[in-house]
């Protein structure tokens, strides 16, 4: 029990992995394709978490909720194990780099003008790194506490229902292409959902998985769909598709007594999401990099450091790099992660029926 | 015990580490500040530099003495206007306050796309900001002998928050609306338009624009009859006159509208519903004419006064104006799909536009009529 994740933070944890930068981008990205009809895209795009939640939870079930490396080597075999790690090594290697540079454009951006980019990117990657030295309990433990706070922005959001105009939203379905278009935008806010395969045994109560990932992926997907829709709500979906951080923006122009916007307010919370989605990313791959090359946990988790702050600090210094390199790399590499796990699904289906057969 | 310790320790790390890291190293007292509260757009058409702006600033002299001061600076863009201007100020600037923009009737006859550009992409602007166009150039207002408050920029901001109390105007005239008004697909911007008669700033009409550029300055009775088609849930004082001054009625209400849009033969059909909603404060008529002493007689002689106008205002809009300036294509992209240049100029005056007035006296007062 003293290692163990209860419902509820494994609920928040998965929660926390999935939400993080999407908030406040995923607006605007899904606007420039599907204009007013984006919330929709937003709904649709909730397919990819399903789908990562559900195989999770049958592949464990399947597989007696043992560990990662066990899961691998079963479905696997001896040799072709050591190489499916690489998937998750990459895929966060990608990732939290991709991360790290939207939010640190989105601090020079709003409330740190003063502060130099290496000192940001420098700090988060120290703060990454001293969250993956514990256990994940920790990571459960504080996700828990922040997810309340971020899954707020609802009743802050709630400001703006009587400033906007429903014909802003008027067509709700115009054109199928754009909407369908729009949904692969979504896939920045959507992905991490990953992590869940290797906490299959740290679950106390392992009954429930499958009720878990419906309510996670609802969570999520009426969390993204909300936000979406107040803001083409409020602003239109013109003005969406032109700014980049467009949750600051409409918090900005609301102004309150005492504390002068909510901008402030929203980024403390959030950037405690960032600091949590970024520690979460970061645990497959020190747990593949120690099951790879047999190390200790604590001296994996130093091993990507160096190539995490590099890879940042280059995507954030020259922006070629950042959108043809890093962009195109995470989309391919996200394309893989979900073969794989249909594969895996499809080998589970056919090894364990055989099983039963016998 | 050690744990205590340890939380402590970590405790004060994590307070001090952001005092050295974003200290108040470059920190400047208020005396040394340039507080902007208001920023006004110019075109100069006698000298080199096309664009001038006026920045209102706020002057600390300590023992809570609080001046303010108007200086101008010239350039060839927006943002280069500071060059100018710093040369002319022993202060630093600080930005994020401002409370007025004002915009001068010849620069926004020439274009504000500049402007509007520098709202969305420096976030250092205040989106609250009350903004308007001025008769004069900016410079004038800037300048002036403020009355009740410290600066210019306050009293002007004041006046511009409070303009929706009569004549139908919006609720908030700010950088944020027009933000919006600008860039939904279907509307056109309609801006205050203010003057200055004898030493004091007023509002004295609406500027109507066609994308960033303004077209129009109507009057205040035009501009009534333009809100009252626009806006909703605004304020204003209607009256019914006759021959005798002394004899009237006086309506105080908000106004309610709905647009409801149709296609008959590619024409597009529009239905405006005002409904007004609202006491009478004045009603000497009926001692005259006895029949207003009923509730449905003085509703009924409202609208068909209402509507007279209206559709003398619609018609004007249709074959003078040639523009939309009641937003009606914002209905019509609505129901028809956007981006198909539905809102088009050329569609509003082909368009066959019905307006239904419906005025309701809630309350006679308290005076009883025979």
């Amino acid at each position: 029990m003293d290692n163990k994740l209860t419902n509820r933070q494994y609920i928040a944890l998965i929660l926390n992995s999935f939400i993080g930068v999407g908030i406040i981008t995923l607006a605007s990205d899904l606007c420039k394709y599907a204009k007013q009809s984006a919330w929709i895209s937003a709904i649709i795009g909730g397919i990819l978490p399903l789908f990562v939640l559900l195989s999770s939870a049958y592949i464990s079930k399947k597989l007696d909720y043992c560990e990662f490396k066990y899961i691998a080597e079963r479905v696997y075999g001896k040799y072709l194990s050591k190489i499916i790690p690489f998937i998750f090594i990459i895929d966060s290697m990608i990732y939290i780099p991709i991360i790290l540079v939207y939010y640190t454009q989105i601090l020079k951006n709003s409330i740190s003008q003063f502060l130099p980019e290496l000192l940001i990117i420098l700090l988060l990657v120290f703060s990454i790194t001293c969250t993956s030295l514990k256990n994940i309990k920790i990571i459960g433990r504080l996700s828990e506490i922040s997810i309340y706070l971020t899954l707020s922005v609802i009743i802050i959001l709630l400001f703006f229902t009587t400033k906007g105009n429903i014909k802003n939203l008027h067509p709700f379905i115009s054109s199928y292409k754009d909407i369908i278009k729009a949904i692969p935008k979504s896939i920045l806010a959507y992905q991490g959902g990953e992590v869940c395969f290797f906490l299959s045994n740290y679950i106390s109560n392992k009954k429930n998985l499958k009720k878990d990932a419906l309510i996670i992926t609802f969570t999520v997907i009426f969390f993204y769909a909300y936000i979406v829709f107040i803001v083409i709500y409020f602003l239109g979906w013109e003005l969406t598709s032109k700014t980049n951080s467009v949750l600051l923006f409409i918090f900005e122009t609301q102004r309150l007594h005492i504390i002068s916007d909510l901008k402030a307010i929203f980024l403390i919370f959030w950037s405690n999401a960032i600091f949590l989605t970024t520690s979460i990313f970061s645990y497959p791959m020190v747990y593949s990099l120690s099951y790879i090359f047999k190390l200790d946990y604590k001296k994996a988790c130093l091993l990507p450091v160096p190539i995490l702050f590099l890879l940042s600090y280059i995507s954030l210094k020259n922006d070629n790099f950042f959108k043809k390199v890093m962009e195109p790399t995470s989309k391919i590499i996200s394309f893989i992660l979900i073969i794989w796990i249909a594969i895996t699904v499809i080998i589970v289906f056919f090894k364990t029926r055989g099983e039963k057969n016998a | 015990m050690h744990k205590t310790k340890l939380i402590f320790k970590s405790l004060i790390i994590i307070i001090l580490t952001p005092f050295f890291l974003c200290g108040c190293y470059d920190a400047v007292p208020i005396e040394e500040l340039s507080l902007i509260v208001g920023i006004g757009d110019d075109l100069d058409t006698e000298c080199d530099y096309p664009y001038s702006a006026t920045l209102e600033t706020l002057i600390f002299k300590g023992n809570n003495k609080v001046s303010h001061t108007a200086l101008t600076g010239k350039g060839y863009t927006l943002y280069t206007t500071q060059n100018d201007r710093q040369t002319k100020n022993s202060k630093e600037w600080l930005l994020a306050d401002e409370v007025v923009y004002l915009i001068s009737e010849s620069r926004a006859r020439s274009g504000i796309k500049d402007f509007m550009d520098a709202i969305l992409r420096d976030s250092n602007r205040n989106e609250n900001a009350y903004i308007a166009i001025s008769k004069q150039s900016t410079k004038k207002f800037f300048t002036n002998e403020p009355l009740y408050s410290t600066t210019n920029s306050e009293e002007i901001a004041s006046l511009l928050e409070f303009s929706k109390e009569a004549n139908f105007f919006y609720t908030k005239p700010t950088l944020m609306n027009m933000l919006l008004s600008y860039n939904q697909e279907g509307r056109k911007m309609t801006l205050l338009y203010i003057d200055l008669k004898e030493g004091r700033p007023q509002v004295t009409g609406l500027a109507l624009f066609k994308g960033a550029t303004m077209i129009e300055k109507v009057s205040l009775s035009e501009a009534r009859l333009i809100n009252l088609l626009r806006n909703n849930n605004s304020t204003g004082y209607i009256s019914i006159n006759t021959s005798n001054k002394e004899n009237y009625t006086d309506f105080t209400g908000k106004n309610r509208v709905k647009v409801k849009v149709s296609k008959q033969n590619n024409i597009f059909v529009y239905d405006i519903y005002v409904t007004l909603k609202g006491v009478l404060t004045v009603n000497s008529i009926c001692e005259e004419d006895n029949s207003f002493c009923n509730k449905e007689k003085i509703q009924s002689a409202f609208e068909e006064k209402l509507e007279k106008e209206l559709y003398k205002e619609i018609q004007k809009m249709q074959q003078v104006y040639k523009t939309d300036w009641l937003d009606l294509g914002y209905y019509a992209v609505a129901k028809y799909g956007r981006e198909k240049n539905i809102d088009s100029d050329n569609n509003f005056c082909k368009s066959k536009i019905n307006v239904h007035v419906n005025v309701k006296v809630t309350s006679l007062g308290r005076k009883l009529d025979k």
